[in-house]
């Protein structure tokens, strides 16, 4: 049994059905009890100050902190500075799988499907080896759903929603513990009394490296009723064909993707603006352009770089944002 | 009708006493202003108002940065965006345009429509295109803030994106024999670059600036002929976010 660390969301089956642990290497980073510090030990060993602090993060929980035995880089999907991280995993001696999501290629489908099968025969797992361990998983991703469903409803909260769907992405190495986390928490949103908040909002863009701001936030009359991305790293679609699953989970693929998958949830859970986050230094910040050229509700971009509470600056911005918000709507409903 | 409005910015406090229609105008450096007008009182911090040498029937709203750190017991706060976007309204009597607000540590361009704030834009963390990047820049090249306003010809090219930088470029260009009033031309222009794409964000006919920078001629020229279209600052650009702090 091998701790299989990776960079970010893959098709978490393989590592499961092979008797191995999943580690989310971001997971373990930002919920360490020091992270800043592991950017500092990242800075010494001369990763740059302009770099991406999940980088920093992921290079020492692996090369410092040596919390995974094996790990998967992947290539295609997410940015290109896991490249020169894979190189410098491969120089410490550790051993790197690569796991590319398809770009551009003529026959997605199969270009997936084959990443698949190269990553099978790493752990020594077939598909249906994959698709007996879904009977399980499976039953916890509709659990998430459900907590999905009680954030949109009021029950559980916006940080709730994110640590639980972000989580979803190794389980927190324990399949079993988490599904019974994940019925706790269920059982006990229920019987919560649902606030009346009047500004209902949506995150979107990569988690948060400070999800303090949920707190923040949520302190106003406001609720966070969607996070994109951790959504769609809970893998939702229930399409009977694993690969497929793959394929319609947005985060890997264009923006443009991702706008429509936004457009719809937006419309569903009747969002009145967005929170735009981005990392510093991470290229998804340029497709906030795109974003706020496609959306039609208003989008506050804020940015975030080092582990803890956000600033005093970008605290002032939510604030303005809800206000701006709150007045809208109060001005629509006259 | 007796009220106080103040904008606790990052360089200087500015307040406003309204009485009867008529208006007061007062400006303080922000660190002798806390020193000397902040007082606490057991668990509640207060504006000492008596010390300002004003009765106690004021009703008193503040804005600034830092709403979030702050907390006066004898003031009602509100957000800096609602107080510039109500000083304009103030200001102008128009119900739609644009306003750039250029502070001295942030800069923001709000979108007004019909009355509403339709939305807004802040700088990214980076000060170079702020009032502080043009008060460093003067104390490198020995001028003042308002000999900095009248100086738009020949702008030398400056390259560096960070404030910080800049001023080892200023040296630079000043060791190499480039007159200071292209240097200092220069630097208006480089605030009006870095301040153009948040204003490109919206589209109105209508633009004001606010904040202390929008004193800056020069500066203004150069965000007008950038845009192509006329700027306008309006008539107490330092003191709009204290004037939104009153009642309309």
């Amino acid at each position: 049994m091998k701790r299989i660390g990776f960079t970010t969301t893959i098709p978490v089956e393989f590592i499961l059905a092979g008797g191995n642990i999943p580690v989310d290497l971001n997971n373990i980073f930002v919920c360490s009890p020091n992270p800043n510090h592991l950017i500092d030990e990242a800075q010494n060993d001369g990763l740059p100050r302009n770099c991406c602090s999940w980088i920093k993060g992921l290079y020492s929980v692996a090369v410092k902190e040596k919390a995974v035995d094996e790990i998967i880089s992947v290539t295609n999907g997410d940015c290109s500075n896991t490249h020169a991280l894979t190189e410098l995993y491969a120089a410490n001696n550790i051993k790197v799988h690569l796991f590319a999501y398809p770009y551009e290629e003529k026959e997605p489908y199969t270009a997936l499907k084959n990443q698949m099968l190269v990553l099978g025969s790493a752990f020594n797992v077939t598909f249906d080896d994959v698709y007996e361990c879904c009977k399980i998983t499976d039953k916890v991703r509709k659990k998430l759903k459900k907590i999905d469903e009680l954030t949109v409803q009021g029950y559980v909260t916006g940080f709730e929603n994110h640590l639980y769907l972000v989580s979803s992405t190794d389980f927190n190495s324990d399949v079993d513990k988490f599904s019974k986390d994940a019925d706790e928490l269920i059982e006990k949103a229920s019987k919560r009394n649902i606030e009346n908040k009047y500004v209902r909002l949506g995150c979107i863009g990569v988690p948060t490296i400070n999800p303090a701001m949920y707190d923040f936030i949520e302190s106003k009359n406001c609720k966070i009723v969607f996070n994109e991305v951790q959504r769609q790293f809970s893998i939702p679609s229930e399409n009977p064909d694993y690969v497929k699953r793959y394929l319609e989970y947005t985060y890997p693929y264009s923006v443009m993707d991702r706008i429509k998958d936004i457009k719809k949830q937006v419309q569903e859970r009747k969002i009145d603006g967005l929170i735009h986050y981005v990392q510093s230094f991470c290229y998804r910040q340029i497709q906030d352009i795109l974003i706020k050229k496609h959306l039609d509700i208003p989008v506050l971009t804020i940015e975030g770089d080092s582990p803890g509470d956000i600033d005093g600056r970008t605290k002032i911005r939510i604030d303005s944002f809800i206000e701006m918000l709150e007045m809208k709507k109060k001005k629509r409903s006259i | 009708m007796k009220n106080i409005g103040i904008d606790l910015g990052s360089r200087y406090v500015k307040l406003v006493k309204e009485t009867n229609g008529n208006i007061e105008y007062k400006l303080f450096d922000t660190v002798s202003f806390y020193k000397q007008y902040i007082a606490r009182d057991g668990a509640n911090t207060y504006i000492n108002i008596k010390k300002l040498g004003f009765n106690d029937d004021y009703k008193i709203v503040a804005t600034g940065y830092g709403r979030n750190l702050m907390s006066f017991s004898n003031a009602e706060i509100i957000s800096e965006i609602k107080a510039h976007f109500r000083g304009a309204l103030r200001q102008t009597g128009d119900d739609s345009f644009i306003l750039m607000d250029i502070g001295g540590q942030d800069s923001k361009v709000i979108l007004g429509k019909e009355g509403y704030i339709e939305d807004f834009i802040m700088n990214d963390k980076c000060a170079a295109s702020t009032g502080r990047f043009a008060e460093n820049a003067c104390s490198v090249l020995g001028i003042s803030i308002d000999e900095l306003s009248e100086m738009q010809h020949n702008p030398a090219s400056l390259s560096s994106t960070c404030a910080v930088f800049c001023e080892s470029e200023l040296i630079g260009l000043m060791a190499q024999g480039v007159e200071i009033e292209s240097i200092a031309a220069g630097i208006n222009k480089s605030i009006a670059k870095r301040l153009l794409p948040l204003i490109k964000s919206f589209q109105a006919d209508t633009i004001y600036v606010s904040g202390g920078v929008a004193n800056n001629k020069s500066l203004i020229l150069f965000i007008s002929q950038l845009i192509g279209k006329n700027v306008m600052p309006l008539n107490n650009p330092q003191f709009n976010g204290a004037l939104g702090c009153l009642p309309l």
